[in-house]
């Protein structure tokens, strides 16, 4: 039997490496702190895989095929887009249990799109190249529709996120899962708004994270998401779905840096296991 | 104007090195492989951001297209911001990688 071990939520701003110097260098620090601790606490999980739910930027999917979720279940690279620092290559899988968890939501009524060979975008690379790469943890990545309609509907994030637990659970190997949710808070991406932020709503999403109040993120109005904190906002299914994954939890903030240089409030936060979080 | 072609022409110009070559070698042959009628196709030539976001294009396609292709002298993000807040107005000609 699996278990899903415990959870983070962190961003995967591409602008931290196309504009590296933006933001005054504090700011800058603290970001990379935060993903050292994120690695740092990643690897005092011991994971045997991460499965990190990304976001699609009109990139990977095109109009000829939109998937509401795909898991990538073989044969793995990226990223797709060329991006300072990354150098596009192979990312090691483990397709069995990728292809578990999508066969099993197959049998319960998920309807995984499935990607046998599978290029990653910066979503899933940059938060794997700066937590778990370091590790060398094998990746499943995930994906849902967060930012092209028909976007996957927040409570349906919430039933992929528990699909993947349950599925983790009935695991035959002894698997030890890490759940990653990828994506930022306020930002708005290729609007006139682009550059605004709301550390309000970003504060919000963190206090539900803290909270452990998954049913209360995935009860937020797309328009008012949208209209308060731009299109990128509507990345926080990726959020709402690592939390279903987890279980019932309590998120711990890591950090929190709104940077208008990189366009979006950056959110980091370990979600905890209650059973885990009651112990300590 | 039909939305979903301008969608695919943008996503192709984003993705796809060929799509970009003909589109700025043979602009009227593009637009007839995406059968973008002669407004839709200004709207790309003349970089147009402003007009393709409130035509519905999905505003990362439209970012995306600007990086892949901007208008000549005004590459970069705050131009693309220029364009979209109306502060610059479009211009016409097809302009190169």
């Amino acid at each position: 039997m699996g278990t899903v071990v415990g959870g983070f939520l962190l961003p995967h701003d591409p602008m931290m490496l196309t504009h590296p110097d933006a933001p005054p260098a504090p700011v800058r620090d603290r970001v990379h702190h935060a993903y050292a601790e994120i690695s740092r606490r990643l690897a005092a999980l011991d994971p045997t895989t991460v499965l990190i739910i990304g976001a699609d930027h009109y990139i990977l999917f095109g109009p000829g095929c939109l998937p509401q979720m795909l898991i990538a279940t073989g044969d793995l690279d990226g990223p797709v887009e060329r991006l300072p620092g990354l150098t596009r290559g192979p990312l090691p899988d483990n397709a069995p249990l990728a292809r578990h968890i999508a066969a099993h939501g197959h049998r319960n009524g998920v309807d995984w799109a499935v990607a046998p060979t599978f290029t990653a975008d910066h979503s899933v690379v940059i938060p794997y190249h700066l937590v778990a790469e370091p590790l060398g943890v094998p990746v499943i990545p995930v994906y849902l529709a967060c930012g092209v309609e028909p976007l996957i509907p927040l409570p349906r994030a919430v039933r992929v996120g528990e699909a993947i637990r349950a599925a983790v659970q009935d695991a035959d190997e002894d698997e030890r899962v890490v759940v990653i949710g990828s994506g930022g808070i306020s930002h708005w991406v290729g609007t006139e708004r682009m550059g605004e932020l709301n550390t309000d709503f970003d504060r919000m999403v963190l206090d539900r994270v803290t909270a452990g109040d998954t049913a209360g993120l995935a009860g937020l109005d797309d328009g008012r998401i949208q209209a308060e904190a731009g299109n990128g906002a509507l990345e926080i299914r990726t959020f709402v779905a690592a939390m279903a994954a987890v279980g019932p939890c309590r998120g711990e903030v890591i950090g929190y840096e709104a940077v208008p240089e990189w366009i979006t409030g950056l959110g980091f936060a370990e979600l905890l296991p209650l059973e885990t979080a009651d112990a300590l | 104007m039909s939305l979903a072609g301008v969608e695919k022409a943008l996503y192709d110009l984003n993705t796809d090195r060929r799509a970009r070559e003909t589109f700025t070698e043979d602009p009227d042959r593009f637009a007839r492989r995406y059968r973008l009628t002669g407004g839709e196709l200004r709207l790309l030539t003349d970089r147009d951001v402003r007009a393709l976001a409130g035509l519905g294009a999905n505003p990362m396609l439209v970012w995306g297209f600007w990086l892949m292709l901007p208008a000549a002298g005004e590459r970069g993000d705050k131009a693309y911001l220029a364009r979209m807040r109306g502060d610059v107005p479009a211009s016409g000609g097809p302009r190169g990688e």
